[in-house]
């Protein structure tokens, strides 16, 4: 039988917000809510003295302002994070090779055979704390146990700065009265419908009929099962070993309500260039695109559309968006736009026919080339930088879940 | 808030091997760096350039070093 694993998992505590405090001290010890930097931007990351006084992740900054009137709000520097994020992970690929980047700020470890020159899984972590917080200034919390479920329930257990170990002899007691919700990947969903069959507790999901959860569930009933139990055997994923993209978008909260036609063209070619950009960069083409649109009344919808070749290149994607929007009737102004490609193959790729399709690929390469050596945007297409003259904003840097660092 | 200025300043630095600012000039006043408190890095195109949140005890600014042209910049202060 093969050894227990020994997995941590490490969390950021309200990483943006301790960044920022650690950058500037007149913030420390201050309720601080990091913010986007458009006008109608929400909290992205609140201090512990913030959450204290109710101001919580995603709050429009006039709600976290009547919670608490004293609330410091910082515009966030999307690169600011994405640099220290980085930086961790290499401290943290310092004490193992199998570094599994989650987000910006959560990553798993597999420390298993890596611990000798340590006493204990926990002596590596607090030696990992020391380093983050040595170097950084930053605390976080780490959560140790035999898989991945565990380490980073673990992790939550104890904030911020906690150290929590959920050993091989805890688990069935740790599990037992532990709210389903609890569990990574129990969102409210199926929250309700565990409750709505009488299951609230981890022990109660474990003991469950696994027929009757498959019945139910589907393939994710056994699933669901073994998280009851604490099981889960899925491998830590170290970084530049993930599977390959499945879609490549951007998008973008408008700084206004939007009905002007010729604006919505504007954002959708920035959209469209700032894909076909990134991929161009990994050699992807894609045949499906994809529009995203989200209503000033948060009503949201996305239309795709297959196109009839591989594709990376800003015109074709903007045609296929283009003829995407003009089949739906926008019913109200817009608040966010959206575009993706999808339905992905990577190189090689068959050298185009026609001498006009080659020209386009060189002049895209070149302006890649010049984009690359000397900043984004900095040579684009004309109807960019007309809309430049008008109201067009360069998206901000939003930093997506699925974020991982670019190599 | 921080006020975004964006605009060229002299600064003198240790270069050893990291990159200490000492002190910085901004519309003919010198402002002695108290702390570095914070340093990040970002790029533009080719261009590799060091962010750094400094104080001199009453303000933080953040200075920028673009290592291909070599110049000082004063971001922000607040």
């Amino acid at each position: 039988m093969a050894a227990p694993r020994v997995i941590m998992h490490i969390d950021m505590n309200a990483f943006f917000a301790s960044v920022e405090q650690q950058r500037n001290p007149n913030l420390r010890g201050k309720p601080v809510a990091v913010i986007g930097s458009a006008e109608r931007t929400v909290v992205t990351t609140a201090s512990y003295e913030a959450r204290a006084r109710g101001v919580k992740t995603g709050m429009s900054k006039y709600e976290a302002r009547e919670k608490c009137p004293d609330i410091i709000l910082v515009a966030g520097d999307s690169g600011r994070y994405v640099d220290t994020s980085i930086r961790i992970l290499g401290i943290l690929k310092e004490f193992s090779p199998k570094v599994e980047v989650y987000s910006i700020d959560e990553a798993f470890l597999d420390v298993t055979g890596c611990l000798s020159g340590f006493a204990s899984p926990e002596e590596m972590a607090i030696r990992i704390k020391e380093r983050i917080r040595g170097e950084l200034g930053l605390r976080c919390s780490i959560g140790i146990a035999p898989n991945k479920l565990l380490a980073k329930l673990a992790s939550d257990m104890q904030k911020p700065d906690g150290l929590v170990t959920i050993g091989e002899e805890r688990i069935g007691a740790v599990l037992e009265d532990l709210p389903v919700e609890e569990l990574w990947g129990i969102g409210s969903n199926l929250k309700a419908h565990l409750n709505g069959m009488g299951i609230r507790t981890c022990g109660e999901l474990g003991r469950y009929p696994v027929y009757t959860l498959r019945k139910r569930f589907g393939i994710i009933g056994d699933r669901l099962s073994r998280m009851g139990r604490g099981e889960d055997d899925s491998p830590v994923v170290p970084d530049g070993e993930e599977e390959e993209a499945k879609s490549v978008g951007h998008s973008t909260t408008l700084p206004f309500d939007i009905a002007d036609p010729d604006l919505i063209r504007q954002y959708l070619l920035m959209l469209s260039e700032m894909v076909g950009c990134r991929a161009r960069r990994y050699g992807l083409r894609g045949r499906c695109v994809a529009l995203t649109v989200r209503y000033s009344d948060f009503f949201t919808f996305s239309r795709q559309k297959n196109i009839p070749v591989y594709t990376n290149e800003t015109h074709r994607i903007y045609q296929a968006i283009l003829s995407i929007l003009d089949s739906i009737r926008l019913r109200k102004a817009v608040r966010l736009l959206g575009v993706r490609i999808s339905s992905l193959a990577g190189e090689p790729f068959q050298e185009m026919l026609f001498e006009e399709d080659r020209k386009m690929e060189w002049a895209l390469a070149a302006m890649d080339r010049i984009n690359g050596r000397f900043g984004e945007f900095k040579i684009t297409w004309a109807d960019i930088i007309e809309g430049r003259r008008r109201t067009l904003c360069h998206p901000s840097g939003v930093i997506p879940p699925s974020w991982r660092p670019d190599r | 808030m921080a006020t975004e200025i964006g605009e060229p300043v002299k600064v003198m630095a240790l270069f050893d091997p990291d990159i200490k600012p000492v002190k910085f000039r901004w519309h003919e006043r010198v402002y002695p760096v108290k702390d570095v408190t914070y340093t990040w890095r970002s790029s533009e195109g080719e261009a590799d350039i060091v962010h750094f949140s400094v104080t001199d005890g009453a303000s933080v600014y953040e200075l920028s070093y673009n290592k291909k042209t070599m110049k000082w910049r004063l971001e922000q202060v607040e």
